[in-house]
């Protein structure tokens, strides 16, 4: 009792915490891995190990079981709730959940924007990506890939094609009106991991564990986060129930694009596609997707954003100067399908 | 008078339960993320290759000639609104695992993170280099180290040698385990490959992290003992004070001078003193303490069994007694003036 008076006291003498205006006010967070499966490894010598210097030896026998294919996930649980259903974010290729997060240039992220919008937003690294780990070559045999600075400069629609990077940040040719913040393309390039060309099947089993595990829910995806979603939505049809694919490079199978007639789906695009050769191609793979869903009676939407008078975004919409006005674009079309309160 | 009232109800309904779980809602000021450290390295001379990146894609030109990042690390930060902890908490993780050590625990409970966001510290949880989302490349030396199912059972004393089986029912653990063992499987989720070769570029990383948000306290685990005691040693200015959760090593015993202000708790859980590789561990801690001691510096050590909390693991803060062993360590950080 003396505790308490004590605590009585305290509650009248501090200031109480209330919530300012842009404070993130949540329910809950937390992590989880989900997915994987244990792998055997066999016939292979034990070592004796220092595993720092000055340490002492210890065995490390690298046969037995291995916990491999595991997905990690974040989750922000907002007080006040206003999506209906769980918002979950899927990262591109060579990248993680970071992608979402606080910008290369140090702005707030879609994750907080989406986050103080009222969604339960649910953030993952893919396989072998970024905390969800990944297997030994004893498990899989083939190399990664890792990314120079002038790959996704140039890739990614924020120089201006092939040749346009160089080390001289005064000679680094950016296109015209460019929404990415490259002043701090350092930092983007830190965000970077590498990444395997033959475990997408490794990766989508993670990603359905993770859907049966959360969904019903909404999944926003960006760029090889597309290919991926649109594979399990296809799986999981009755719980994926809408999808927004942010420059997704491929979509799914067209063949079962009608699987998709009850999932409302936003195709979204960037500035430059056009005329780029490799995204206007990746854009036409969507669209025919996209037509496969349509004759299937499903519904897609497609917004090319220069298309309403938003100019010069790159393909890291989500980190690009404007990515607060494209987060609207976003939230007004998941309000319109009615998935906001 | 309103809110008055809601205190004073929680008080009787929670008196006399130190550990009942704090569930009120979160209030942040921020929260975000950032990659800190790292270096530019260039690479020539070899062939360029087509790489199709999605079955099905565009084939994309893939010259592996040119600058890439290298050894930088990922930090994510939780800043309460009711700030408490007078300076940031820097929490750093074990080996051959990351920041998610500290996040909901394998059985789905709390971990230290949000405990210590709710006690009011600023906290920064990171992935050191090559770890998690810090990202890694081929230019590290030696290859990767991946671990078995059965090796940090014995190692990280769930049980002792030789108590792994493949099979779970004929596992054994040390008597009144408090690791969560029902969910083993989903900590060996949490493990990511380590090199042994990376310590100067993992330190060159930390002590680019404290230079850029402290001083503070840093929290260490396991092999980031050894970090935390060198950061300190290299930044002593900035490294207010120094929580090591059973380290793996301390500091340099020629360098101690150096640590006479910053203020170090030791902590070790249960059968370190007995298991024949955490005994050397451990006593290779308390040497070092008593030498930093006998330099002037302030050197608190706490084995769990000691105080009467039995059954620890050495993933202490994955333990069942989670709440309590935080709560030891905040009582020492308030003692020390640390937080209000």
């Amino acid at each position: 009792m003396r505790r308490c008076l004590i605590g009585v006291i305290f509650a009248l003498v501090m200031a109480p915490a209330f919530a300012a205006e842009d404070d993130i006010v949540l329910r809950g967070m937390g992590s989880f891995h989900v997915g994987g499966r244990v792998a055997e490894v066999s016939g292979k010598p034990v070592r004796m190990i220092v595993r720092q210097p000055g340490g002492p030896l210890t065995k490390l026998d690298p046969n037995g079981q291995y916990m491999v294919e595991q997905m990690y996930v974040q989750y922000f649980l907002p007080k006040s709730r206003k999506g209906k259903l769980p918002l979950l974010m899927w990262h591109g290729g060579g990248l993680t959940g970071v992608t979402y997060e606080t910008t290369p240039d140090g702005r707030e992220g879609w994750l907080n924007m989406f986050v103080r919008n009222g969604w339960d937003v649910y953030v993952s690294d893919a396989v072998e990506r970024g905390r969800a780990g990944f297997a030994s070559p004893d498990v899989w045999p083939s190399e990664p890939t890792f990314l120079t600075y002038a790959d996704p400069f140039e890739r990614f629609r924020i120089g201006d094609g092939e040749g346009s990077w160089n080390a001289d940040p005064a000679k680094r040719r950016v296109l015209p009106g460019n929404q990415f913040p490259v002043e701090t393309y350092e930092n983007y390039m830190k965000q970077s991991v590498p990444r395997w060309l033959t475990t997408d099947d490794a990766i989508i089993a993670a990603y359905v564990a993770l859907v049966d595990k959360v969904c019903p829910c909404v999944l926003l995806l960006h760029s090889q986060g597309g290919a991926f979603g649109f594979k399990v939505a296809e799986q999981r049809p009755d719980k994926v129930k809408a999808i927004v694919a942010i420059e997704s490079a491929t979509a799914g199978n067209v063949g079962k694009a009608s699987a998709l007639k009850n999932t409302q789906t936003l195709m979204l695009f960037g500035d430059y596609v056009d005329q780029h050769p490799r995204w206007s191609t990746f854009k036409k793979i969507d669209l025919e997707y996209a037509a496969a869903v349509r004759a299937g009676g499903g519904a897609v939407d497609v917004i090319n954003l220069p298309d309403i008078g938003i100019k010069g975004n790159s393909h890291m919409l989500m980190q690009d100067k404007n990515n607060a006005e494209i987060a609207e674009v976003i939230q007004k079309w998941l309000a319109g399908k009615g998935l906001v309160d | 008078m309103r809110r008055l009232s809601i205190a004073l109800a929680f008080c009787l309904a929670t008196a006399g339960s130190a550990l009942a779980q704090n569930k009120e809602p979160l209030l942040l000021r921020d929260m975000g993320s950032f990659h800190v450290g790292g270096r530019v390295i260039e690479v020539t001379g070899q062939p360029v290759k087509e790489v199709v990146f999605t079955p099905g894609g565009v084939p994309a030109k893939v010259d592996p000639n040119g600058a890439y990042q290298v050894e930088q690390m990922y930090v994510q930060y939780f800043l309460p609104q009711n700030r408490k902890g007078k300076l940031p908490l820097l929490i750093w993780h074990g080996g051959g695992l990351s920041g998610v050590t500290y996040e909901t625990k394998p059985d789905g409970g709390e971990g230290w993170l949000t405990m210590f966001i709710r006690k009011g510290w600023d906290v920064y949880i990171s992935d050191a280099v090559e770890r998690g989302r810090s990202g890694w490349t081929n230019t590290f030396k030696g290859d990767p180290v991946f671990l078995p199912m059965g090796d940090p059972w014995e190692r990280f004393r769930i049980g002792p040698p030789g108590s792994w089986n493949d099979d779970k029912a004929k596992r054994a653990t040390y008597a009144g385990m408090q690791f969560p063992i029902e969910a083993y499987e989903q900590f060996m989720k949490q493990g990511v490959p380590r090199w042994l070769t990376t310590d100067d570029a993992i330190v060159a990383a930390y002590v680019a992290l404290v230079d850029k948000v402290c001083p503070c306290v840093v929290m260490v685990h396991s092999q980031s003992g050894s970090f935390g005691f060198k950061v300190a040693e290299a930044r002593p200015d900035k490294v207010k004070a120094l929580v090591a959760v059973e380290p793996t090593l301390g500091g340099d015993k020629n360098k101690v001078g150096l640590l006479k202000n910053t203020p170090v708790f030791i902590m070790y859980g249960d059968n370190a003193k007995d298991h024949p590789r955490w005994s050397k561990i451990r006593q290779t801690g308390v040497d070092y303490a008593g030498v930093l001691k006998g330099a002037g510096g302030s050197v608190d050590i706490v084995d769990l069994p000691d105080v009467g909390i039995k059954g620890n693991s050495h993933m202490l803060m994955m333990d069942k007694n989670n709440a309590q062993t935080a709560d030891l360590i905040q009582k020492w950080l308030v003692g020390k003036g640390l937080a209000e």
